[in-house]
């Protein structure tokens, strides 16, 4: 019975000394879900934390508070600048549900290494994060805005790259561990999602943004880097043709205007990409090739989509017109000399021999010379609910 | 005085008056007989608040018309007291005795004791017939479909319901009287041949082995054989319902009855018994695997989920979707005490409702879910004492509590509910994942008369489990469970339910 005691005490012990240190109750945090990084003139790290204001967003009664509160502070490094910002809240600002990471455009110029070793080691942040790089903009003035629909303006960030890249096909969603792979890799570079400010900002005021109809952040083109710093940016033909190649669409839309068809407007399906690399007298050459279903949304000709021909017509015009695309944005990926679409990467697994070779000053040389074909397949599986144009008689 | 020896009548009546002290209810009637046995005196004594008072007019009136009959012959006591004792008088049974303190014991089992001049004999007639309540539905264990019959306080009732459910030879129903004050009567009942002989003894064993003053219910039993003594959970089951206790008598399960409470006992039990409703039986197999899948989820949530919310948002928030998150942060704003406190708060208060709710007089039954619905639930939560999310957590405890069929396991569930809570709020999802494996090794190291408490699961009984989470078809349930019966028998010998091998179709017109 004495032991029996005796171990029962010690078992209390550890209860009571064990685990508490970590408790925080919900009302004690100040939870962040966007973060902004920034280089003032000096070369200090300015840090932009937009943190939710639970009462505002998810109560019941509408409040006059705003639904986010920003804070900013310079420093030397990361961890010391957000630490310090306590000195703004009287909470402690946790990153356990951070989801945004926007990088102001200098401090992107100046590479994003040092923001990604943290955010990869700190043990608060997961790997969920989507990357935005601010055109022309600071991250600090990103993050000073409020958004329509929705309450948390990360979450309008987060769900507008995933929705635009599904079905537009020209955002680009990249998360952490993606990033940190095209960092640690020679033969891919990132690419992330830029997001400038649609008009002149509105105003400070809730009131005020209540009155604008525009959401004051839009999503625009993608930024291209070559090893952690910016070095130019892909504009929206660029990045579709990007997504095109580089795997990441599966739906879009997509438009033909030539003599003889008139304007047809397709909604493309199952977009698949292949890269293959073929290797002539040791200079390895990239074939990619794209398969796709279309469907016919819109025309305004009255064309016989009914005969084979006309559809193999239409499909031959498509997959020029795609071709184009995706050329224009190797073309702008060889003027920044960087390997967005990881050709490197497939030279690498192909013929590892070689690529030993190549790697070095492979953005620089390898890649611009790289002689890139661009192969695509497409096919008119519907012409969806109606077949002929509903106006025919007109022409 | 001819009446002072020792063998008359009168004698042994103030000898009983003097032991049972005068009582009121006590009631003596002398006879003198005439005709052909006149001079005979005989006395009646029986507690009138004990036997039936119909049958003991019923008697005397027959022992009047006997006497009657008799033409005198010979030593009058000596045959009048032969005669009696070969006569049932109105079919009650008859006994002898010589002892004072067995005359005063039957007495004080309801019986009517004879008592006759010159002979040191009585004679004892079973008349024990009390007021008792009538056959009613049980109100613990309620059902939809099945027999809405309940046991009574009366043992002979409750041995005629299941004598009535069980019309075999091989029902074994074997007397006991415990409690060396109060002498109660408990049925040990079990089926000859299917019940596992080992059990049947153990059972036996330990029951004998009781030396107490009074037995005044099931569980007074159950406390004095139960194994693992300081266990929360019971290891012995109880149940208001007949069809329970048959059906558990036919799976090789014992029985005991306990005189003056509608609860009876069966051992061995395990776990899962305690979340199996007898009206699982009667239903489909699928439905009845429904319910015991939602029972088996209450079981969870009532022991885990405010220990769950605890250690989710005090330690590990970025478990929690953020939206979720934001809610729950919206809620807790303002509010003065810490998860922990406030969850404790409204367990305690629901408790203490529960408790008034079963301890209150019926009449003032809708005061209290009043007060404990709108001034606790809602005020509490428009005053800002309480979170919203805390009262749906504890509310969905409480009703996931009161899914289990078995009172006694719903409780010993509560209270592992507090525990975890405390482990939840001084270490989080750790704490849980600690109350998680106690309460594994406790459940596994369970025994219920040397049965292990978690089988068929721990020890693994994989091939002959018929009738666990899910349960058979009838038809599929051959063996009885090797847990309780021996027996090679078969319950069934039957491939599958019997239907027309051809189905008529019929003609069309």
């Amino acid at each position: 019975m004495k032991k029996r005691l005796l171990a029962c005490f010690f078992i209390l012990n550890l209860l009571f000394l064990t685990g508490c240190w970590d408790r925080n109750e919900l009302n004690q945090l100040a939870f962040s879900t966007a973060l902004g990084f920034d280089r003032n003139s000096e070369g200090d790290i300015v840090i932009t934390a937009q943190i939710l204001n639970p009462r505002a967003i998810a109560a019941q009664k509408n409040t006059n508070e705003s639904s986010v509160v920003v804070v900013a502070k310079q420093g030397h490094s990361i961890l010391e600048t957000i630490s310090s910002m306590s000195t703004e809240l009287s909470r402690e600002v946790v990153g356990t549900h951070m989801q945004t990471i926007v990088f102001g455009e200098n401090f992107a110029k100046e590479g994003i290494a040092e923001a990604t070793d943290f955010l990869l080691r700190y043990y608060q942040t997961s790997s969920e994060l989507y990357f935005t790089v601010a055109k022309e903009t600071t991250a600090n003035e990103i993050l000073n805005n409020l958004t329509k629909l929705e309450n948390d303006p990360s979450a309008k960030i987060n769900s507008s790259i995933v929705i635009s890249q599904d079905i537009w096909a020209e955002t680009n969603e990249i998360k952490l561990t993606e990033l940190a792979n095209c960092l640690a890799s020679d033969g891919l570079s990132a690419v992330m999602t830029g997001i400038e400010m649609q008009a002149e900002k509105p105003d400070d005021s809730l009131e005020k943004l209540k009155l604008t109809q525009n959401d004051p952040l839009k999503l625009s083109g993608n930024a291209i880097l070559k090893e952690d710093k910016l070095v130019g940016w892909l504009n929206e033909e660029e990045s579709q043709g990007y997504n095109y190649i580089f795997g990441n669409a599966s739906t879009s839309a997509f438009d033909l205007q030539e003599d003889g068809v008139g304007k047809v407007s397709f909604n493309m399906k199952h977009i698949t990409s292949k890269q293959e690399i073929s290797c002539e007298g040791g200079t390895p050459k990239v074939t990619v090739l794209l398969e796709m279903q279309a469907t016919i949304q819109n025309m305004d000709h009255s064309l016989d989509i009914s005969k084979q021909e006309t559809l193999n017509q239409l499909q031959v015009l498509a997959e020029k017109k795609l071709k184009g695309i995706c050329m224009t944005a190797v073309t702008k990926a060889k003027a920044v000399k960087s390997d967005i679409f990881g050709f490197g990467a497939a030279i690498h697994r192909t013929d590892p021999q070689q690529w030993n070779t190549m790697k070095k000053d492979w953005n620089d040389t390898g890649f611009v010379n790289l002689p890139v074909e661009i192969e695509a397949d497409v096919t008119i599986i519907g012409t969806d609910s109606i077949s002929q144009i509903i106006n025919a008689k007109k022409e | 005085m001819k009446n002072d020896y020792p063998q008359s009548v009168d004698f042994k009546i103030n000898l009983i008056q003097e032991q049972l002290g005068h009582g009121k209810d006590l009631s003596i009637q002398r006879m003198r007989l005439h005709e052909g046995l006149s001079g005979v005196l005989i006395g009646i004594v029986f507690l009138s608040s004990l036997v039936d008072k119909a049958k003991v007019r019923e008697m005397s009136l027959e022992i009047n018309r006997l006497s009657n009959s008799v033409k005198s012959i010979g030593n009058k006591d000596e045959i009048y007291f032969k005669m009696l004792q070969n006569t049932p008088l109105c079919g009650s049974k008859v006994s002898t005795g010589s002892d004072n303190e067995e005359m005063l014991q039957q007495i004080l089992e309801g019986n009517t004791v004879i008592l006759f001049d010159e002979i040191e004999f009585f004679l004892a007639y079973t008349t024990y017939g009390p007021e008792g309540r009538a056959i009613q539905e049980p109100t613990s264990q309620t059902v939809i479909r099945g027999p809405k019959e309940g046991f009574t306080e009366k043992i002979e009732n409750n041995i005629s319901q299941i004598r009535r459910r069980i019309k075999d030879k091989s029902l074994r129903v074997e007397p006991l009287k415990l409690g060396t004050i109060t002498k109660t009567d408990v049925a040990l009942l079990y089926m000859e041949g299917i019940a596992l002989e080992s059990n049947i003894k153990e059972v036996r064993k330990r029951l004998s082995e009781i030396q107490i003053d009074g037995i005044l219910e099931g569980q007074n039993i159950e406390e004095l054989i139960r194994d693992d003594t300081y266990s929360l959970f019971p290891t012995i089951y109880n149940t208001e319902r007949p069809d329970n206790v048959s059906a558990a008598l036919l799976e090789g399960k014992i029985a005991i009855i306990v005189d003056g409470t509608p609860y009876v006992l069966t051992v061995p039990t395990t776990f899962i018994e305690f979340f199996i409703s007898s009206e699982d039986y009667y239903h489909s197999i699928y439905d009845s695997a429904l319910f015991r899948l939602v029972r088996l989820l209450s079981f969870f949530l009532t022991v885990f989920v405010p220990g769950i919310y605890i250690a989710l948002t005090t330690f590990d928030q970025e478990l929690i979707p953020t939206p979720l998150l934001l809610n729950i942060a919206a809620q807790r704003e303002g509010v003065p005490l810490p998860t922990f406190w406030e969850g404790i708060l409204m367990e305690v208060t629901f408790e203490i409702l529960r408790e008034a709710g079963t301890r209150m007089p019926r009449a003032i039954g809708p005061a209290i879910s009043i007060v404990g619905a709108l001034v606790l639930g809602q005020a509490a939560v428009q005053a800002g004492f309480v979170s919203a999310a805390m009262v749906i957590v504890v509310s969905i405890t409480a009703i996931a509590s009161f899914c289990i069929p078995n009172t006694a396991m719903a409780d010993a569930l509560r209270m592992t509910r507090f525990i975890v809570m405390i482990l939840a709020a001084y270490m989080g999802l750790y704490g849980i994942f600690i109350c998680m494996f106690g309460l594994v090794l406790h459940l596994c190291k369970l025994k219920s008369i040397g049965v292990p408490y978690m089988t068929p699961v721990a020890p693994v009984i994989s091939k002959k489990n018929t009738d666990h989470i899910f349960r058979v078809p009838l038809w599929a349930r051959k063996k009885y469970p090797s847990l309780f019966s021996k027996t090679k028998k078969l319950r069934n010998h039957m491939d599958g339910p019997t239907q027309k091998r051809q189905t008529q179709t019929p003609e069309r017109k």
